[in-house]
């Protein structure tokens, strides 16, 4: 029989929770502050003035007296290192630290693409191509101010791009369906034809083309060489597991008799695929990780563990 | 026992992933890496081009999979440097720009301060339109790319001038984090121009085993996820830099002692999960 | 109406970009929808950054649940953007900054006649109407009635454009002859010159009053006089710096200074007018370039290290740094560019030449020239290096001066040379270099040791900063929002460097606890099909990794058994199951959106479109 724990006992739960983190913190804190003040490589970036922009500092820039620490990215090295640390919190429980991490992502990112967007795009291929003179004179010096052929064509996005913004405003938000049409039309016609010829036909051709002549089979059978026929066996099962994969994703007939057995064979050939991929993938992930830890333990603690 | 490892908090299998991660880091653990057919495949097509052959480098990837990515795109401007190769930069996947410019401040200007900007290698910088972007240049780059990155007039930059479109190119070769990436440019470059110019590609793990429907025929080779990344620094790094200091030819390498102690951890893990579904199912059975 | 239209956009857009994959002739429709999708796609930024941005206003105001983090989201955004769309902090680009140049505005109709040009000539009856001049002239040049009109004067790469405009000798042989014309006069040419895209008057360099004479007598309207007026005073515009004495370099105080900067002893560097690059350069490479060293030489520098200080240095220590000294230049070396440089190349005939020939009837054109004579060094150019390596302080100048004085020299091998000596190692970089190469292997110097090969070092980056200072100083910027908007060192670098990058990665790496967590509670062998995928996922998980080779290393890789080691499993997975399983699902995935791309766009499935309203 369990019992339902008494509400206080919840609460003292928690309150002792978080007074283990907070020591842990402290405690955390005074070393990380003991090893900032006794390490000078720690949470610093030397920087050197090379008369052309700042570069890392080397070893010997740091001997020579011409290395000195940009305040800036060191402190951005801590930022860095306190964002890293409050995603990672998350694995432990949902807390405030990481909610603004998060936050901050949120924003920030939201900011860049629209910056990236206006200066990629809306300036040098919009604006740069209907007003290039006015573009010039501030903003790409390098843009060639003569119109080109058809220029005026370009007021069609202009206005269409427009439309696509009215989207913000309640009352006029049915006129983005224009743009928004025009996007689903275009990226229609460009998957059709992308996907028709890499996907379907491509994948097609490859798979004709992966069996071996009968000539260089002869030829190396004749050498006593067995690689072209372990070529033509691979390329019989390729074909064949292609198909059974094919009869498994056709679902418009009742998988019964031979067409299950066949589908059955489909879905094993799906299996071993998609165990490669979960090989791979995993590899992926943890390199993703791999490559945080390196920057906590070198770049931000400059922790140098000799081994290996 | 049995109870338990069912009811085990997930956050001691986080611990265990992350020491299993922080521990052949502080290490330093590494071990050597012989390289596959792909990866060799990868470095022929490179080593197959002449000194001034000009090959565009599409680096469609973002800080999210610098893990995986980051020492094959720096071996791939080693490899290229090395070969006095003509390099044109652009990326198609927003934040690709930057790791350029990354790249460039990372490899060129320090090991090849003698290459200079416009005459042996350009940034052209990010579009947005995803395929869209494909599409268009592989007939007419200056459409979508009347300057560089810099703002400098395509016209004005000697490596350019005679570039019209990337057919003009010799190769492809794409750094791909996902969407728009090296599928992308297999459907809108290597599949309708496959006699014009090859394509060879790095990318992530989750790609990785996408893409071998295309190899070889409209991918001539790929280094798949930081296993391929470390065997092509490996090779690349063996011819062309072998007395080298630098941390940064190393990072691959160095990013595989994590890979065995995970891996050997994760193996263990879904035996372990198992040796506990097949207890209780016997529990239950009993 | 309101679903029609859109219908029938999408129909457009779409139908028109298949035909244009089929229909040669309809390319460049096909080409134009594209782009302007590509514009489109970068507006939906737009709107999606706006969009958050009144989420999270109203979230605020509303004082709803969580509103404290939506501050912050909306703080860091405005942050972000107004950093971004300002470029707050973002330097000029370099390239179109025109450093050494001063300008002052000019449109084309305000040029004085002077600067008008004429030729007869027209465009070959090749070139198709609809096909106009190069982008780089055409605001400056018309062709009508059999004249060629240019205003403004013709820069080499307008030149160009306009020989690769057409192969036509005739019209090569005329642009050759308006560029020889469009020319300011001859004391004014390499100084004077206008852009058309900037529309812009430029001088380079410091305008003298002859200078300033000539350029008034060319023309008398109020708006020349003007440019003349301003250009004047930014050429003549002096600007100061004050630099420690002991920074300065002897090699600069006492060597010859470019005519545009002074210094006074009392530590005040002045520069006039805006510096050019070449000028910066030359400042900053005034530290002479370190000679090749005999043994003896070597040996003494060496002990010099060894006395400097109190760290005994052992025999490995010294091979290594004599190595580095033998990888010095050498006088054979230097005479060989040169006499390379000397070589005779065949010359190129100009496009008049050409058209001359074909004119007088000459049927087999050739465009070379034949060789000259090559010319070498001689046995006083010799001595000159000699006495050049002898003299540490020497500078390149004054050997090209000693080598011409002596024998002949080439313009090529004058530039052969002293690109070679420039690209040498200074003796801070050498310094440096040393030290480097040391401390790679862990070689302990003291601080006297260290102070001796790096002093030098030092010196030359100080003083490299000093004249960038005096560069940027010097320079009145021309386009200030030229730069990149996320040009290193700026706020916007900054929070994508240190807040957006590390968020990113580290939300990413937080899939490697979940992936581990998922395979111990979720990957169950419960049927064949999942413990195929888990077998197959052991053997890629291992198979990619040291121990799954090691596991199997003990297989013959010749015998019959070596398809069992693990990376011959692996390549067989990838390169048969794999890509079976792929194509399979490829070609499935296509079939699926070339039924959905057609039904989209001949309007039978119109989800997209939202409820009617």
């Amino acid at each position: 029989m369990t019992t339902t724990p008494r509400p206080d006992t919840n609460q003292n739960l928690k309150t002792f929770e978080k007074r283990v983190w907070l020591a842990v913190i402290l405690i955390i804190g005074i070393v990380l502050m003991t090893r900032f003040f006794t390490v000078k490589e720690m949470g610093r970036y030397y920087a050197v003035d090379t008369g052309s922009g700042l570069e890392a500092a080397t070893a010997v820039d740091k001997e020579a007296g011409v290395a000195f620490v940009d305040v800036d990215r060191s402190i951005g090295i801590w930022i860095s290192a306190l964002m890293t640390i409050g995603i990672f919190s998350f694995l432990y429980k949902d807390n405030p630290y990481y909610k603004v991490c998060e936050a901050l992502f949120i924003g920030i990112s939201a900011a860049y693409w629209m910056v990236l967007s206006f200066w990629t795009t809306i300036i040098p291929n919009l604006f740069g191509k209907l007003f290039p003179t006015w573009t010039q004179s501030w903003a790409i010096p390098g843009l060639p101010t003569a119109h080109e052929h058809d220029w005026w064509l370009y007021f069609v996005p202009l206005i269409l791009g427009i439309m696509l913004l009215m989207r913000l405003f309640p009352k006029y938000g049915w006129m983005a369906r224009w743009p928004l049409a025009f996007i689903i039309g275009t990226t229609a016609g460009l998957r059709l034809i992308g996907f028709l010829e890499a996907d379907f036909w491509g994948q097609i051709i490859n798979t004709i083309n992966s069996f071996p002549s009968y000539a260089s089979m002869i030829e190396a059978v004749n050498e006593g060489n067995y690689s072209e026929l372990f070529k033509l066996s691979n390329a019989i099962i390729v074909v064949v597991s292609i198909l059974a994969c094919l009869v498994y994703f056709f679902f418009s007939i009742e998988h019964k008799g031979a067409v299950a057995k066949v589908a059955r064979l489909g879905i094993f050939v799906l299996m071993v695929t998609f165990g490669a991929g979960f090989g791979f993938t995993v590899m992926g992930r943890i390199a993703l990780l791999a490559i945080r830890l390196e920057f906590l333990i070198y770049d931000w603690l400059a922790l140098d563990i000799v081994g290996g | 026992m049995i109870d338990f490892l069912d009811k085990l908090d997930r956050r001691w299998i986080f611990l265990a992933m992350g020491l299993s991660v922080l521990i052949p880091i502080l290490m330093k653990l590494q071990f050597p890496e012989t390289a596959t057919a792909q990866s060799q495949a990868v470095f022929e097509e490179i080593e197959k081009l002449k000194e001034g052959d000009p090959v565009l480098m599409a680096w469609d990837w973002d800080p999210a999979s610098a893990g995986e990515l980051e020492p094959m795109a720096k071996s791939f401007v080693l490899h290229c440097a090395s070969k006095k190769l003509k390099m044109y930069f652009l990326a198609i996947y927003p934040l690709g720009n930057q790791m350029a410019d990354n790249d460039i401040a990372d490899v060129i200007k320090v090991d090849f301060p003698d290459l200079k900007y416009g005459e042996d290698y350009v940034n052209l910088g990010y579009k947005p339109g995803y395929e869209g972007v494909i599409k268009v240049i592989v007939n007419n780059l200056r459409e979508l790319y009347p300057t560089d990155s810099r703002g400098t007039n395509l016209d004005q930059i000697p490596m350019c001038r005679n570039v019209n479109s990337v057919q003009d190119m010799k190769l492809i070769i794409n750094v791909s984090s996902g969407y728009p990436g090296i599928k992308e440019w297999v459907q809108y470059a290597s599949t309708p121009y496959k006699h014009k110019f090859k394509l060879v590609g790095g990318c992530t793990g989750v790609q990785a085993s996408l893409m071998y429907p295309y190899i070889p025929q409209q991918l001539a080779g790929q280094l798949g996820a930081i296993k391929g990344a470390a065997e092509y620094e490996s090779l690349v790094t063996e011819k062309y830099d072998p007395d080298s200091k630098r941390e940064i030819y190393k990072e691959g390498r160095r990013r595989m002692g994590p890979q065995l102690i995970a891996h050997m951890l994760m193996i263990g893990l879904i035996i372990l999960g198992n040796i506990v579904y097949f207890a209780q199912r016997s529990r239950g059975a009993a | 109406m309101k679903r029609t239209i859109p219908l029938m956009i999408t129909a457009v857009g779409g139908i028109l970009l298949i035909v244009a994959t089929f229909i040669p002739a309809t390319k460049d429709w096909g080409e134009k929808a594209t782009i302007w999708f590509d514009i489109l796609a970068g507006i939906a930024f737009i709107l999606g950054g706006v969009n958050l941005l009144m989420i999270h206003l109203s979230k605020v105001s509303d004082r709803k649940k969580g509103w404290a983090y939506s501050l912050i989201t909306l703080l860091s955004f405005l942050t972000m953007l107004f950093a971004g769309l300002f470029k707050i902090g973002s330097p000029p680009a370099p390239d179109q900054e025109f450093y050494g140049e001063s300008f002052a505005p000019l449109t084309i109709s305000q040029l004085p006649d002077s600067a008008t040009f004429t030729i007869p000539g027209e465009i070959p009856a090749t070139i198709t109407d609809h096909i106009e001049l190069p982008a780089s002239v055409r605001t400056q040049m018309t062709v009508a009635d059999g004249t060629i009109t240019f205003r403004g004067w013709m820069r080499p790469n307008q030149l160009n454009d306009l020989i690769d405009f057409s192969d036509n000798l005739k019209w090569r042989a005329t642009m050759e002859a308006l560029a020889e014309k469009a020319k300011p006069q001859v004391t004014l040419t390499g100084s004077l010159d206008w852009y058309s895209d900037h529309r812009a008057l430029s001088y380079g360099g410091v305008m003298t009053p002859e200078d300033r004479t000539s350029l008034e007598q060319m023309g008398s309207d109020a708006p020349w006089k003007s440019a003349i007026d301003q250009l004047d005073k930014l050429t003549n515009k002096k600007i100061s710096l004050n630099v420690k004495p002991e920074d300065v370099p002897p090699a600069f105080i006492n060597g010859d200074k470019p005519a545009t900067v002074a210094y006074e002893s009392s530590g005040q560097l002045t520069a006039t007018g805006d510096m050019t690059t070449g000028t910066r350069d030359t400042l900053k490479s005034v530290f002479p370039v370190v000679r090749p060293m005999t043994p003896e030489q070597q040996q003494a520098y060496w002990q010099s290290l060894v006395d400097a200080g109190e760290k005994p240095l052992d025999d490995d220590a010294r091979q290594t740094f004599i190595g580095i000294l033998d990888t010095l230049w050498t006088k054979q070396q230097l005479v060989d560019i040169i006499n390379a440089a000397g070589i005779a190349k065949p010359g190129t005939k100009s496009w008049t030449q050409l058209y001359e020939e074909q004119q007088a009837g000459v049927a087999d054109l050739n465009p070379e020239i034949p060789a000259g004579e090559s010319v070498t060094l001689n046995d006083a150019q010799l001595q000159a290096i000699d006495a050049y390596i002898a003299a540490p302080q020497q500078r390149i100048s004054q050997l090209v001066i000693n080598l011409k004085a002596a024998g002949t020299l080439t313009g090529g091998q004058q530039a052969a040379m002293t690109k070679y000596l420039s690209s040498q190692p200074t003796s801070g970089r050498l310094g440096r270099d040393l030290t480097q190469t040391l401390m790679d292997k862990n070689v302990s110097l003291d601080q006297a040791q260290l102070e001796l090969l790096l002093g030098p070092y030092r010196s030359e980056m100080v003083w490299a900063r000093i004249v960038e200072r005096l560069f940027i100083a010097s320079h009145v910027v021309k386009y200030p929002y030229s730069g990149e908007y996320n040009a290193t060192g700026t706020p916007f670098w900054w929070m994508y460097e240190y807040i957006m990058q590390p968020l990113m990665a580290t939300v990413f790496a937080l899939l490697a606890f979940y992936v581990a967590s998922a395979a111990f509670r979720a990957f169950r062998v419960k049927n064949v099909e999942a413990s195929l995928l888990l077998g197959t996922a052991f053997i890629i998980l291992l198979g990619r990794t040291f121990a799954g080779v090691w596991l199997t290393s003990w297989i013959d890789p010749a015998g019959p058994f070596s398809g069992f080691r693990i990376e011959n499993m692996t390549v067989w997975i990838m390169s048969v199951i794999n890509t079976a399983g792929n194509r399979a699902i490829f070609i499935g995935i296509a079939l699926g959106i070339i039924s959905t791309s057609v039904k989209v766009l001949l309007g039978v499935d119109r989800s997209y479109l939202g409820s009617d309203d």
